[in-house]
């Protein structure tokens, strides 16, 4: 019973305390900058897009919210035909960011997600898209994959070894 | 003969029993656990028959061990107290009774895992981009080792690529060096064009040069490569990763053997088609005709939507039959389709009548069809796994690899038996693959390619020099005479004329190959429409011994269900075009009349009162058509198909119906009350229908049995992480709608349901196959009851068998058809179809890639013909056909064809017969010749063009999926 | 002016209980800024000046819910229940005199008016259990209907103490003989027996287990919404306010300010000021208790009652008794 009483009397002191809430919006709280927010794609240093469309976002995702076609440029380099996250379900739980093998799919510290139309929360992937590299400036996959692209033959990523001469005699 | 009983159900674990070797099972300690494994078997494949997670990767089932990849090592203990022990390869060890073994011993534990770390150090950092990622086996082995850090720093090596051609591609820098890939091409299939070359470090699997994989069988690598050396070309163009496939167990359509396959479908289009396994038919390989040749479902062609009559644009049955009512007439003919599925034939008949039931096809057709029913009756066709065991094989004027191609694998496969016998004797177990091949050396059992032109099988052949259609029929008929008097002297004696002494040293060679075989097998096929071959061929059966087995091969998915539809009363393209149909409305189901020129087809159209066209792409028939009426295409209806052995297979939609696109059976069963007797009324789930037809219309089979097993079940059709539902709609709408309904199948088009686990054991194909940790199509595995045998939940299907009665009607039509059947011969040659598996069909000419890979028009000849033709100087000559037009094609002088017969190509023959209508040949100006030439290269333009319009269409089509394929109703 | 005299005890009831009302919107507003204060948070400080409009905005949205009556609910007595939580509780005002003036009516039985009238109050809450015929709602409803009928008991006992010294059952009465001192000094066993009774009878937290939305998802009220809850809603903030003018006015000298004040200038202060104050004071009690202390177990709850609090009444009322009459008490003679 006294217990009981005790913690009337804790909690009635508490009338003197001040009041944790933050004021949002008048009062923006600090979010860090790997804070999981609204979700962006990133450019590589060269500006070209991060995205291979490798579908490893879209199968991580709990929620099923991302949904995207792959297609192949001209110059060899694979790309999303169309990227598209659906909002209205994300959870924003990074998991599509933990999974991304080319550090394209980022999350940001932009949480502020709210629209009176349902259908105003699915992003394409214009809407995605950023113009830098976000967290990794200088990461670029075709660096370091072993596929070719235009500006990059075979053997010519990040350690490798220029191509085996196939029709060569040498051991 | 058609009163024969379908009701001789059996699953497929009966049919193998026979085939099922006994062997000794022995004590075997796994990681000190007593199991039972079959002696002499290799310790690999024991072990992953008891679903023990083992990694390999150069040992395939079917290509047996070589020892190359050394993944597979497991420690083997001196004795049971496990402390002592050596290290050794699985696939190379034969199972000996109480051995001492451990999986999970650490050496060999973490042998395993530098196996994997050495192949690492220079497998590229590919995976987001690779096509194989998510069904890799060497993911599935790496992560299966415990290898997750790579620790080696120095430089990768890399390789170029090739170009491989339009189906397969090619990424070198992935190989990890298991050869599996060479020992598929070159040993397994008889590819001559690929090889492994240079050494240690450096070893490139390639052709000499850039080129087109020249083997039927080139798409297979994309299956038997561990890794992502060799891709899927197509499906890379339009990529989506295994676990966002929503996949259907399906029967290939290409040919009549029924091979099983898995089709996959993303955003509602097929993306691919891969192999499924099934012990006693294809194996673990398919063609590249059922691989890459159901792209037509995603054509340009296809038609989606109805014509000839007003709706509105939501299909409403009651509009429709309103519709309709203005074009009743007296009566309606119905054609039907030897590519359309059994219900939607049986429907047909049962809506129109059998009197007014046509079977589609001409007389001759028909007189074929039924020499290869009457074997199929009498249980004398040959399984592909029997022809894979068989001793002896005569192929009769068949080119079996580019007509059935998965039949010509097994023919090469049985011409090895020889050296499975030898090693056999010499003690060394069937899997030492290398082994067996050293000790066989060039010795093969007989295989006797009785052609008038090569083929490719020719390099395995004990015969196979080129011969005419008629001598072929002779020794057919002569092996005939044989076989009902077993004795060589007396057949030596009864032909002793002289004239044809090369021939008799021919026949004696085959009949003694045939005397001594164990398991002879005959094979002979419809492509030439041979039917004097065909009826001796039957003839031979009724007297050959019981341990003589055939293979009549018809042409088409279905032509034996078609066949088995057909009674007395069932018209052939003769019959109906002396019918008048003035005031008959005719209904053409899944039925392009290739078999009639386009002015026979006209005339169809003009006569008939109403000619209803149900097809789900369209040709000229559709486009005469006064309605026409969207049919599914096998990759959106349920049915069933009958393969050449009689198995009546069942295949399941991949994706629902896009309305108003209906089955060719629902559109039977739609027009019933209008055009038909009412009795089909009502019928709107399969499985009603299915009950009333086996009730009802004789020759369809009783497969209640089978479905009504289906129905205890549900399974899934997408994987459990198939991803994007929420998203993959949300640009039309952000509501989400309920999974569709499929009414109709045992599958669900959601993950809900058994099918990605065991634990069920039931009776269905599996949609697609998964085991923990065994994403890529490894995983079969799991399913099978032992490596490479039936699977533990049996695929079930139906076999027709039973007593083959002579019929009346046989008898009668068969002089009308000999009558029909003329050989035409044009400068004293005797023209011929040139068969290719990727022409000659009129599905082939609506894939791009297949126009690539298709020959030019052409006009083969023995190279002593070329006189013929201007003195042998010319290389076109133009062939006039009877309705005034021509065409120019090249003349190709062979040595390997037989002298006086001529092979034509020409993609008019993938709609028409072309052969009948040729007049004549004549050379033609080199103005023309560039012009011809022009042309070509103007049409190889336009179907890359075509091409590129296809995919662009298709990712528009992602971005607007219609509704109905991911949601019910609306 | 002689045909609008008789309307005078109308207009009185009239404003009564929509001051009543208000004042139980205003309650909502004032509990939420409350826990949030204690809880350290703001509470809804949004809708006009600190928020106070925060119940106009919640009462809007209330009634413009969908009036939603499951399909195997009995229509009628789902309906009846929400009213009958409502109108016994404003009925027991009838009896609370706010001020030396003001007051419905002086019933010389009023203290048994509000006994009945809070026993009747379990109605609505055991119907609405009952009419919903969801398991949740009934469990509910019976935890209700065996919470109160065992509270029940010891309230009344409570209250007999001061109807000992008041020799009265009226409520004016009551409160006039706290002239001298409040009753509080003498029965503050009572006092006791009669909060925690009350706090059950009024299912406020901790004895809210009828609704304990851990256990019941919303108790008795799982299937109402819209207009129907808005009365179960008003039920019981009328009932905080109701339980603690009962406390106030039984043990507290009602609206008469504290004795040692009664001669100073503050004694000056309206009676209603005074009555406002003190009924405040234990809404805010009230609301500590809720913001404080965890819920207990059903079992423990009847336990409570019977074993600790139904004795306690009992010696309450005895030992008032024997020294009411052996004079050590003095009270009003009768």
């Amino acid at each position: 019973m006294f217990s009981q009483f005790r913690t009337m009397w804790l909690v009635l002191k508490h009338t003197f305390t001040k009041a944790d809430t933050v004021e949002y919006p008048e009062q923006k709280p600090y979010l860090a900058p790997r804070y999981r927010g609204r979700i962006v794609l990133t450019r590589d240093p060269s500006g070209e897009e991060r995205c291979v469309a490798c579908n490893l976002c879209a199968v991580a995702c709990p929620v099923d919210c991302i949904a995207l076609q792959q297609t192949t440029d001209p110059d060899g380099r694979k790309r999303a035909e169309f990227f598209r996250i659906n909002f209205s379900r994300c959870i924003l739980c990074g998991f599509c960011e933990e999974a991304c093998p080319t550090y394209a799919i980022q999350l940001t510290p932009d949480v502020e997600l709210a629209e009176y139309e349902r259908s105003n929360l699915v992003y394409e992937k214009e809407h995605l898209l950023i113009d830098g590299p976000g967290k990794y400036p200088d990461y670029s996959f075709y660096q370091h994959s072993g596929i070719a692209i235009k500006s990059k033959n075979k053997g010519e990523a990040e350690g490798e070894k220029p191509p085996v001469n196939v029709k060569g005699l040498m051991p | 003969m058609d009163k024969f009983q379908p009701n001789q159900s059996t699953t497929q674990s009966e049919i193998a029993k026979p085939m099922e070797v006994k062997t000794d099972l022995v004590t075997v300690h796994v990681d000190g656990k007593a199991v039972q494994l079959p002696k002499g078997e290799n310790l690999l494949a024991a072990i992953l028959s008891k679903k023990y997670n083992l990694p390999y990767f150069c040992w395939h089932p079917s290509m047996g061990s070589i020892g190359a990849c050394r993944q597979c090592a497991i420690t083997q203990f001196t004795d049971e107290t496990q402390q002592k022990g050596r290290t050794i390869m699985a696939c190379m060890t034969p199972v000996v009774d109480g051995m001492f073994l451990g999986l999970e011993h650490a050496p060999a534990a973490e042998f395993r895992e530098q196996v994997i770390a050495a192949m690492m150090t220079n497998h590229p950092h590919d995976c987001p981009v690779c096509g194989e990622g998510g069904a890799c086996h060497l993911q599935d082995m790496t992560v299966m080792t415990g290898h997750s850090h790579r620790q080696y720093q120095g430089l990768k090596r890399t390789f170029t690529n090739q170009y491989l051609g339009p189906l397969v591609n090619h990424e070198m820098n992935r190989c990890i060096t298991c050869y599996r890939c060479e020992r598929f091409y070159k040993d397994y299939a008889g590819g001559k064009d690929f090889s492994a070359c240079g050494s240690k470090n450096q070893v490139y699997f390639g052709r000499q040069q850039d080129g087109v994989l020249e083997s039927e069988f080139a798409g297979n690598l994309v299956e038997v490569c561990p890794t992502g050396v060799f891709t899927d070309k197509p499906f890379a163009a339009h990529y989506t990763r295994k676990w966002d496939l929503q996949s259907a167990p399906s029967i290939c359509h290409g040919c009549a053997v029924g091979c099983n396959i898995s089709v996959g479908e993303r955003y509602g289009s097929v993306r691919r088609v891969i192999n499924r396994y099934h012990n006693d038919i294809n194996g673990y390989f398919i063609c590249d005709k059922g691989r890459f040749g159901f792209a037509y479902v995603n054509g340009d062609d296809r038609i989606n939507k109805i014509s000839g009559i007003e709706l509105a644009t939501a299909f409403k049955p009651h509009e429709f039959s309103i519709a309709m009512a203005r074009h009743n007439a007296k009566t309606t003919v119905g054609i039907g389709s030897a590519r359309a599925s059994q219900e939607s034939n049986a429907a047909l008949k049962q809506l129109v009548g059998r009197e007014n039931f046509c079977s589609g096809l001409t007389e001759l057709q028909q007189e074929c069809l039924r020499s290869c029913q009457a074997l199929m009756l009498q249980n004398r066709q040959a399984s592909i796994s029997d022809i894979e065991q068989s001793d002896c094989i005569i192929v009769l004027d068949e080119d079996l690899t580019q007509t059935s191609a998965r039949i010509a694998l097994a023919v090469r496969q049985a011409t090895r038996n020889a050296a499975f016998d030898k090693a056999e004797q010499m003690g060394i177990p069937r899997w030492q693959d290398d082994a067996v091949r050293t000790a066989a050396q060039d010795l093969r059992s007989d295989l006797y390619l009785l052609q008038s032109k090569s083929c490719k099988l020719d390099d395995v052949a004990a015969f196979c020099e080129p011969m005419l259609p008629e001598q072929i029929l002779e020794l057919a008929r002569d092996i005939s005479d044989f076989a009902n008097n077993p004795h060589p002297l007396g057949l030596a004696q009864t032909r002793t004329e002289g004239s044809h002494s090369e021939s008799q040293t021919l026949l004696s060679r085959i009949v003694q190959s045939l005397q001594h075989a164990k398991r002879p097998v005959i094979i002979a096929g419809c492509s030439h429409w041979h039917l004097a071959l065909l009826q001796a061929v039957e003839k031979l059966a009724t007297h050959a011994p019981k341990n003589w087995q055939f293979a009549l091969l018809p042409d088409a998915v279905n032509a034996m269900g078609l066949v088995s539809l057909m009674d007395e009363h069932t018209l052939s393209l003769e019959q109906l075009q002396a019918k008048d149909l003035s005031s008959s409305a005719v209904i053409a189901m899944e039925n392009s009349l290739p078999a009639w020129s386009s002015e026979q087809r006209k005339q169809l159209a003009e006569q008939a009162e109403t000619l209803v066209v149900i097809d789900h792409s369209r040709h000229q028939l559709s486009e005469l058509a006064d309605i026409v009426l969207p049919a599914t295409a096998f990759t959106e209806s349920d049915g069933v198909a009958v393969n050449y052995q009689g198995l009546a297979q069942p295949f399941f939609a991949v994706k629902p119906q896009v309305k108003p696109m209906h089955s060719s059976w629902q559109w039977c069963q739609l027009l019933d009350d209008v055009f038909g007797q009412g009795t089909l009324i009502g019928l709107q789930k399969l499985s009603q229908l299915r009950s009333y037809l086996t009730d009802n219309v004789t020759g369809y089979p009783d497969m209640n049995a089978m479905f009504a097993q289906h129905l205890l079940f549900k399974s899934a059709r997408q994987p459990m992480r198939y991803s994007g539902r929420t998203a993959m709609i949300a640009n039309q709408t952000v509501h989400e709608p309920k999974n569709p309904v499929d009414s109709d199948s045992p599958y669900s088009f959601s993950m809900e349901g058994p099918g990605n686990d065991d634990g069920y054991g039931h009776a269905l194909p599996r949609s697609f196959s998964w085991a923990p940790g065994w994403n890529s199509n490894q995983s079969i595995s799991k399913y099978q009851v032992k490596v490479g045998g039936v699977m533990s939940n049996r695929a079930d299907m139906i076999r027709l068998v039973g007593q083959s009665e002579p019929s009346a009607s046989r008898a009668q039509t068969s002089s009308s058809a000999k009558r029909n059947h003329r050989s035409q011969r044009i400068l004293g040659l005797q023209l011929r179809q040139l068969e290719h598996l990727f022409a000659n069909d009129e599905f082939a000419g609506k894939i791009a890639e297949f126009n690539l890979m298709a020959p030019p028009p052409c006009l083969l000849i023995n190279t002593d013909d070329t006189g013929k033709f201007n003195q042998g100087t010319v290389s076109h000559v133009r062939v006039e056909l009877t309705d005034n037009s021509s065409f120019i094609v090249q003349l190709i002088p062979c040595a390997d064809i037989a002298k006086g017969v001529a092979y034509l190509h020409h993609p008019r023959a993938n709609t028409s017969p072309l052969l009948d209508l040729v007049v004549s040949i004549s050379t033609v100006s080199d103005a023309d010749i560039s012009a011809h030439q022009q042309q070509l290269s103007e049409n190889l333009e336009q179907i890359l063009q075509q091409k590129n319009r296809n995919l662009a269409r298709l990712q528009q089509t992602d971005q607007r999926i219609p509704i109905q394929i991911v949601g019910e109703g609306s | 002016m002689g045909l609008i005299e008789p309307l005078f005890p109308f207009i009185e009831m009239t404003i009564i209980i929509l001051a009543l009302i208000l004042i139980a919107a205003f309650l909502v507003w004032v509990e939420r800024r409350m826990i949030g204060i204690w809880q350290d948070r703001l509470g809804p400080n949004r809708v006009g000046p600190g928020g106070v409009l925060q119940s106009i905005a919640d009462l809007l949205k209330i009634l413009g819910k969908d009036e939603f009556t499951p399909k195997f609910a009995d229509r009628f007595t789902f309906l009846l229940a929400p009213f009958i939580g409502a109108i016994t509780i404003l009925m027991s005002f009838a009896v609370v005199p706010f001020s030396k003036t003001i007051g419905v009516s002086d019933l010389n039985i009023g203290l048994l008016f509000f006994l009945a009238m809070t026993s009747l109050a379990v109605y609505g809450v055991v119907l609405a259990g009952w009419a919903s015929r969801n398991k949740y709602a009934l469990l509910g409803g019976m935890r209700a209907a065996a919470q109160t009928i065992s509270y029940e008991v010891f309230m009344g006992l409570s209250m007999m103490g001061v109807v000992l010294l008041a020799g009265s059952f009226s409520l004016r009465d009551i409160v006039e003989a706290q002239q001298q001192s409040w009753f509080i000094t003498s029965q503050w066993l009572g006092c006791f027996v009669f909060l925690v009774a009350g706090i059950a009878e009024s299912h406020r937290l901790p004895f809210d287990l009828p609704e304990a939305e851990t256990e019941l998802t919303a108790g008795f009220h799982t299937e109402y919404s819209g207009f129907k809850f808005a009365l179960f809603f008003l039920g019981e903030y009328l009932g905080v306010t109701l339980i603690s003018a009962m406390t106030v006015i039984l043990f507290f000298g009602g609206y008469l300010p504290p004795g040692f004040l009664a001669d100073t200038v503050l004694g000056e202060i309206p009676s209603m000021v005074w009555f406002t104050i003190k009924v405040l004071f234990f809404i805010m009690f009230f609301i500590l208790l809720r913001t404080s202390l965890p819920r207990p177990r059903f079992d423990q709850l009847l336990a409570f009652g019977w074993k600790v609090m139904l004795p306690l009444s009992l010696i309450n009322l005895l030992m008032t008794a024997i020294l009411r009459l052996t004079g050590v008490l003095g009270g009003v003679h009768v």
